[in-house]
């Protein structure tokens, strides 16, 4: 499949820090991929350098089969950026702020009130049509500037933690947005480091630390368990001396980890169904176990993982 | 159509709510109060017989404040408000959102210029009917005061062009506490601009002057007349409109592209070139017209000892100027380290197979040297056979200037290009080459100079020192002051001691920077 973005060696040079070393990574079309790293690890920069805001020192880079460094114009018509704090006019009024936009970017005069509405309804701020910006919570300034994200309908997004500064409900919300989003086919970049956020509805991700991309790909790809495995943790109930003997008679193991005495790692070749004969088997064995389930490597254990290699 | 602009309708909504505009009203209001009070101090002094002449004199003064009420709002607050402005949206980054819509460049900024003087617009329009008043009583003619009025226009018209460069190209880095200062340094320079030497036809008054005729008022001082040029008397208008077109059109291209995307250079090199070229111009046609007009009737701001005082303070200033932009086409190191990156990335463009980037490096500083070599000795030719014969020293002024500006050019870029990593094996070779370039060719010709006692100074004007010494201004005189040679030859000790300590440091200190990606 053709990327619809792909970045290679972007290299971002600010006065007396390199803030993207070498960072390369493909998006390919409908994902919504993650941008994961601690402060400072260049999330921002390499998005604003995407959203055509930053020449970058060096980097070939191709957005929607454009090329950023000539076309940008072209590349301008089909993306949507949403920084990171929300950038508003204060002394203006909401619908007046979206006004702009939608005719800015040739919103027919006779549709505009339809579509600001539209856009309203879509963030839930349909109550604050008439107040001024300078009144509304940070939150709210937040879902304005998505609303206006949102307005040109563009086919790729680039959002900086655009949930920053949400309640769990406007969280939840906003959630549903990107997912209704993605169903839509529009390609989505979120950047954040609040990663059970991400988790949800990402399906890529690249993870950042200090202008490094570490690792990137799709979800399922970044664990460590290959596609054919089972991973299964189970704790024991007291110490059990003859498990390690047990468990090698099992047919379709393939290793095993004993994390304390009582928790057991191991991984199994197959799919779900292997679980239940693999719990029949440990009864069968007498194993006193008094809790199972499946391990499933979620963006937060991947980060860490990553995370902790890298310091080593 | 800037009724279809959608930033233009958003900025006037803001700027044009009536309470801010209630309140812009009662300021301009005192202020122009003030500015009566004045002229009316000032011009207080003729006797006043009949009514008629009173109320003729009072009636000229009105229309008078009213004008200067008309530069007050249109000129400075709409300047101050643009430029403002500019710089907010810089920093809420909120301007990004603009450039990331469809909308040209062209509009945006008329979007901003007319949006954000809108409020400016509307006052200037109720000052300018009341002006009328004044005009109604005879002191002053209407089509004195209109024209008078469209001056005013025409300037704002200027400033706004040059506020939304300003806006978009200043530095942003000191942010909050810095910005109130910048804006007051703004102001106050606008203000100044008025009564600074040719800085002055820049703003709308000393043209005015010569509308409105006699000046015992506000401005007196100025020239009033017309201005030299090429040796011709000029209008004093059409001198503030070249000068105002001149620099309107490079703002304007400037901003256009500074609004398309931040990281864009203040000026492109093409500007440079325009300004530069554009300010010799002006400047060199100020010089002769003074020159061939011998400094008679010339107004006293204008009025100079001598010529050679006139000619040593003019070089300075041109130096200075040049200077001044020559700063801003200095390559950044950013920018030298995006090109050598590209080189290195791009195998294709490298120069040589062996394609270590020191190595790469040296021999582009090699190349730039034998460039500009052969640059020099084409222009020498060129000044022998020709330039030469026009003995005016105009033409020796413009020559030096460009001979400086290409040598500081070639100063930064190699300071800069030093500042890179040479190899183990090759770093003698630049230090060579600057050193050589440098010192070694000013030494060899300050001795030659000195025996030939100056006549022939031309390589000497090679010399990034020379410009340091204005004597070399002098050589169609027959004295040197030995002054001069003492300073050069100081000048040379520091700057060799400069230089060794210079490229002692060089490794140690720019190793890390330019190549590594991988740190
Ligand atoms: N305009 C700038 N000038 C100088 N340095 C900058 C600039 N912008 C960012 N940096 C530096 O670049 C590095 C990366 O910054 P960036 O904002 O991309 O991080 P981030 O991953 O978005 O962090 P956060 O999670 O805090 O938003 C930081 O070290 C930062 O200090
Ligand atoms: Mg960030």
């Amino acid at each position: 499949m053709e990327a619809m973005i792909s970045v290679e060696n972007l290299i971002v040079d600010f006065e007396n820090i390199t803030a993207c070393k070498n960072v390369s990574f493909q998006v390919f079309p409908g994902e919504i991929f993650g941008l994961i790293g601690p402060n400072g690890a260049g999330k921002t920069t390499t998005l604003k350098v995407l959203a055509t805001l930053l020449k970058p020192t060096y980097g070939i880079i191709n957005i929607g089969g454009f090329d950023l460094e000539k076309q940008t114009i072209q590349i301008r018509k089909i993306i949507g950026f949403m920084p990171d704090f929300s950038p508003v006019y204060e002394e203006m009024k909401v619908w007046e702020f979206l006004e702009l936009y939608a005719s800015a970017y040739g919103i027919e005069k006779n549709k505009r009130n339809k579509t600001i509405d539209s856009g309203l309804h879509r963030v839930n701020l349909v109550e604050k049509k008439d107040a001024f910006i300078g009144e509304l919570s940070r939150g709210m300034k937040q879902r304005l500037v998505l609303a206006k994200t949102l307005l040109p309908e563009p086919q790729i997004l680039f959002l900086d933690e655009p949930a920053s500064g949400l309640d769990p409900l406007a969280r939840k919300e906003l959630s549903e947005i990107l997912k209704n989003l993605g169903n839509e086919g529009k390609t989505i970049i979120i950047s954040s480091h609040i990663l059970t956020e991400l988790a949800d509805f990402c399906t890529a991700a690249g993870i950042m630390e200090k202008g490094r991309m570490i690792k990137w790909g799709k979800l399922e790809n970044l664990s460590d368990i290959p596609a054919d495995t089972v991973c299964v943790e189970f704790c024991t109930s007291g110490k059990s001396t003859n498990l390690t003997n047990i468990l090698n008679n099992y047919p379709s193991l393939l290793k095993f980890e004993k994390e304390t005495d009582q928790l057991w790692r191991i991984y199994i070749k197959g799919n779900d169904s292997v679980i239940a004969d693999f719990v029949k088997f440990l009864v069968e064995n007498n194993v006193p176990i008094i809790e199972i389930r499946k391990v499933k490597e979620d963006i937060q254990t991947i980060f860490f993982k990553t995370g902790a290699k890298d310091v080593s | 159509m800037l009724v279809e602009n959608p930033l233009y309708t958003a900025v006037k909504r803001i700027q044009t709510r009536p309470l801010r505009i209630l309140s812009l009203t009662i300021v301009e209001v005192i202020s122009i109060l003030i500015v009566y009070f004045i002229i009316w101090i000032i011009s207080s002094s003729s006797e006043l017989s009949d009514s008629e002449q009173f109320f003729k004199h009072i009636g000229r003064n009105f229309a008078i404040a009213m004008l200067v009420g008309q530069y007050i709002v249109l000129v400075i607050y709409g300047t101050f408000s643009i430029e403002t402005r500019f710089v907010r949206d810089r920093i809420s980054e909120i301007i990004n959102f603009h450039r990331l819509t469809p909308v040209s460049p062209q509009n945006l900024i008329s979007g901003y210029v007319f949006g954000q003087s809108s409020d400016a617009i509307i006052l200037w329009c109720i000052l300018f009917v009341s002006g009328i008043i004044g005009v109604l009583s005879g002191g002053i003619s209407f089509s004195q005061y209109l024209s008078s009025s469209i001056l005013v226009c025409m300037c704002a018209a200027f400033f706004y062009l040059f506020a939304t460069w300003s806006g978009l190209a200043k530095p942003l880095t000191l942010k909050f506490g810095a910005r109130q200062t910048w804006g007051f340094a703004t102001l106050l320079s606008y203000i100044i601009i008025g009564w600074c030497g040719d800085l002055s036809y820049l703003s709308p008054f000393p043209a005015m002057w010569t509308i409105i005729g006699d000046g015992d008022y506000f401005f007196a001082p100025l020239p009033t007349t017309f201005v030299y040029f090429f040796g011709f008397s000029m209008p004093t208008i059409f001198y503030s409109m070249l000068l105002w077109i001149t620099f309107g059109f490079i703002a304007f291209f400037s901003s256009k592209r500074k609004i398309f995307s931040e990281d864009s250079p203040a000026l492109s090199k093409k500007e440079i070139l325009w300004l530069y070229g554009a300010l010799a111009f002006i400047i060199t046609g100020r010089f002769h017209g003074v020159y061939t007009n011998k400094l008679q009737s010339i107004p006293s701001l204008y009025r100079v000892p001598s010529i050679e005082t006139f000619l040593t303070i003019g070089n300075s200033f041109l130096i200075f100027t040049a200077f001044i932009i020559l700063l801003f086409s200095i390559p950044k190191r950013i920018n030298l380290r995006r090109f050598f990156i590209k080189l290195q990335m791009k195998k294709t463009i490298a120069w040589n197979q062996d394609d270590a980037p020191s190595l790469t490096l040296t021999k582009f500083l090699a190349m730039i040297c034998v460039a500009f070599q052969i640059i020099m000795d084409f222009l020498i030719t060129l000044r022998i056979s020709y330039v030469q014969k026009i003995t005016i020293p105009y033409a020796d002024i413009f020559l030096q200037i460009v001979f400086f500006s290409i040598s500081i050019f070639f100063t930064i870029f190699l300071i800069e290009g030093f500042r890179m990593r040479f190899a183990k094996n090759s770093d003698s070779i630049p230090a060579l080459i600057i050193f050589t370039w440098f010192f070694v060719i000013p030494f060899v010709t300050l001795l030659y100079v000195c025996q030939k006692n100056m006549k022939a100074p031309y390589l000497a004007v090679l010399s990034p020192t020379n410009f340091l010494m204005p004597v070399f201004l002098k050589k169609f005189s027959e004295e040197t002051p030995s002054f001069s040679i003492i300073a050069g030859f100081t000048l040379l000790v520091i700057a060799t001691y400069l230089s060794f300590l210079f490229w002692k440091n060089s490794r140690k200190i720019f190793e890390q920077k330019l190549f590594e990606i991988k740190g």
